[in-house]
């Protein structure tokens, strides 16, 4: 390249793009997401072919493409499959760090659930520990109408 | 060990404006299973999975992950594709050459878009500005493309404005015996010509809508495709042509509307069309194909190409028009599904041409039926400056 | 779809808002370095088919032939010209957090400038309002910020003004 060039020092833009987008849940997410904003109550759905229940709710079942129609109650209480502690801060997280994520399975689910974990010191959680849904007080309709998951004694 | 391949199968949902009632997987996996429905297949005969929409719209970056448990992709082979407004018709050349190999039994193609989750508007900013088009805009889109062909049409004295308020109707017409279609209200000239202006002489009504919805075509290996289907659409040939950063210039194109070669994407839009004729023996394409789906992004589109597919010379537009050759019942009609003036769904636009034609040869067309289908072309175009073309036929 | 679920229809809102750094790249550097200290357009020239590219690139796209960094490749073109098209956005993008309308009202135009050829083209604003003012045709001059406001991007020209010649 000419020394001219090379004198040249590279121009960088910034420039900062919004995008706005509105996800529609569909039919068996918004069943799902009514249940635990008016009942408190976990609701999955169940594959008639393979006899697996999907939580939260699902409208196929991925393995075998079966329509899902068949809703399942599941408890509010389950089993710490695995878990990750977040010590850094993003815009998309849910609380401020620290937190606790947790891949949570509910009893009488056959597929799994992540939310937070909380009023338990990180350094106790132990795999296969016992949790017990929180709700908040005020519901949207939404993942986060689950407050958290906090050990089951 | 390569095959000639063959469509089996087509599904498409319905379109409409707003789908606030399902997600985008219901939305894919409605495509799904009327497409195995029609072929009469399920999940497990087919081997891949391609997937196309523009993910920018809906903010869904992986969306062949993300819809897995919709498109039936678990566990099978497969990816997304993307090309912009022919994202459609690149799933489908995807599939064709998939099936082609002879590596795979059945190749799932689906296209599909849910605009009413979306940010059609700031994403389409996105693609047209850069560290050089970065003053005016705040609204390019592919209204400049049309303004474009319109402003050059007019000027060659192609085509009337009140000619392109008949085209029009002529496409309302059309859709309205499409149960597919997303604009089935039968329009009249005068309602065309007094339609509000978006950028002269472009008006509202000849640019097409947003909608949301999905299409799935399945393709297959001769080998398999006679096994699955007694009445296969044969798929001869195809192409896709890049015309994007029109080299002589250096641009991207969609930032201006005129280049010396003329409007823009229409200089792709005829390399396709031409190279299906060339490898294919067509030498009078008004004469030798029986029935044409083009992208009309507006009616002003689809008159250019009826220019671009040389079905008349050039400028010759309006003689079409006046003798209505490409209407249902003329010796060369074009769109006789309502075309993209009628629905648009973008990821599937540009498949639904592809599977419009496969749905005449197999005689499948209802009330939009062309008598005595053989052979069919598809020629999209779409931003920025990318064309594709198909030629299908009844037999091989 | 007729699976039995909720009447209601549920939604979750997501705003996805990114800062994006964009490197011009070395010719467009050399190019927009240009403009903000010297107030001058270049574009450069394929050795081989001689048609001048504006925005300058590295590759001739119709030739593959790679144009160099020498001076005989580099043209500087007037920031005078004539315009070629026009473009007016009748319906203008809303911000869709602000509801701000985005974009400016002046007509876009497309311009020949002088000292290059029919390939090279600049996009920008008119200053004119009416853009029937500014048919294909008419000539235009930029107007340019003063040096010390310019900071090496296309707005450092206000717009294009029509000049009688």
């Amino acid at each position: 390249m000419s020394a001219e060039l090379q004198k040249v020092e590279p121009v960088v833009h910034s420039r900062t793009r919004l995008w706005k987008y509105r996800h529609h849940a569909g039919p068996i997410r918004s069943k799902f997401l009514v249940e635990l904003r008016d009942n408190k109550r976990f609701m999955g759905t169940k594959c008639p072919v393979c006899n697996r229940v999907y939580l939260p709710a699902r409208p196929t079942c991925f393995v075998c493409f079966s329509q899902l129609d068949e809703w399942v109650e599941v408890s509010d209480k389950g089993t710490l499959m695995t878990y990750t502690v977040v010590y850094q801060p993003e815009p998309a997280h849910p609380a401020p760090v620290p937190f606790i994520y947790g891949i949570i399975k509910l009893d009488g689910a056959d597929t799994s659930l992540a939310h937070m974990v909380s009023e338990v010191d990180p350094q106790d959680l132990r795999i296969g520990m016992r949790l017990q849904a929180v709700f908040k007080e005020e519901r949207q309709g939404s993942i986060l109408d689950i407050k958290y998951f906090k050990p089951l004694f | 060990m390569a095959e000639r391949i063959a469509i089996v199968g087509v599904g498409q949902t319905e379109f409409k404006s707003r789908r606030p009632d399902i997600s985008q997987v219901e939305l894919v996996n409605g495509a799904v299973r009327a497409a195995l429905d029609n072929a009469q297949l399920t999940i497990k005969d087919i081997d891949t999975v391609v997937i196309g929409n523009m993910e920018l719209f809906e903010g869904n970056y992986q969306v062949d992950m993300w819809m897995t448990e919709g498109s039936g992709a678990y566990l099978k082979s497969g990816f997304k594709v993307q090309s912009g407004g022919t994202t459609g018709s690149t799933v489908s050349t995807t599939c064709f050459n998939l099936a082609a190999s002879g590596e795979f039994n059945a190749v799932l193609g689906i296209g599909f878009e849910k605009q009413d989750e979306g940010s059609s508007q700031a994403s389409l900013r996105s693609i047209y500005e850069d560290v050089f088009y970065d003053v005016g805009g705040g609204g390019k889109s592919a209204g400049t493309a049309v303004q474009g062909i319109a402003l050059d049409m007019l000027g060659r004295k192609s085509i009337t404005e009140e000619q392109v308020a008949i085209v029009r109707v002529k496409q309302a017409e059309n859709a309205i015996r499409n149960p597919h279609a997303h604009l089935r209200k039968r329009l009249t000239v005068e309602e065309v010509m007094n339609s509000p202006l978006l950028a002269w002489p472009v008006r509202r009504l000849h640019l097409c809508p947003t909608s949301v919805g999905a299409c799935a075509i399945i393709v297959a290996p001769e080998s398999n495709a006679t096994k699955i289907s007694s009445n296969p659409a044969w798929v001869i040939d195809w192409v896709t042509v890049h015309g994007g950063m029109l080299p002589f210039i250096g641009v991207m194109t969609q930032a201006i509307p005129t280049t010396p070669l003329g409007p823009i994407w229409v200089w792709s839009f005829e390399q396709a069309a031409t190279k299906i004729y060339k490898r294919n023996g067509i030498t009078n394409p008004r004469q030798e194909v029986d029935v044409f789906e083009v992208y009309d992004m507006a009616t002003w589109a689809e008159i250019e190409w009826y220019e671009r597919l040389h079905l008349c010379e050039k400028n010759g537009g309006h003689k079409l028009v006046e003798a209505r050759a490409t209407w249902m019942n003329g010796d060369i009609p074009v769109n006789p599904s309502g075309g993209v003036t009628s629905t648009n769904a973008i990821g599937a636009s540009a498949m639904q041409r592809i599977a419009e034609i496969a749905i005449q040869i197999r005689g499948n067309g209802g009330d939009r039926q062309v008598p005595n289908v053989k052979q069919a072309m598809a020629v999209t175009a779409g931003g920025d400056s990318y064309s594709a073309a198909v030629l299908m036929r009844k037999s091989l | 779809m007729s699976q039995k679920g909720a009447e209601e229809h549920l939604y979750v809102d997501q705003i996805v808002k990114l800062p994006f750094t964009e490197s011009a790249g070395l010719y467009l550097s050399k190019f927009l370095t240009k403009i903000r200290d010297e107030g001058k357009i270049v574009a450069n020239k394929c050795p081989k088919c001689h048609r001048v590219i504006l925005p300058p690139r590295i590759v001739c796209g119709y030739c593959k032939v790679k144009i160099e960094d020498k001076p005989e490749n580099w043209v500087e073109l007037s920031d005078k010209g004539t315009v070629t098209d026009t473009m007016t956005i009748e319906d203008r993008e809303i911000d869709a957090i602000t509801g701000e309308m985005l974009g400016v009202p002046n007509p876009n135009l497309f311009i020949h400038l002088d000292g290059g050829d029919e390939w090279t083209i600049i996009g920008h604003i008119s200053e004119e309002m009416d853009v029937s003012n500014v048919p294909p045709g008419t000539r235009v001059q930029a107007v340019w910020k003063p040096m010390e406001e310019r900071v090496g991007k296309m707005s450092d020209i206000k717009y294009f003004r029509v000049i009688q010649e």
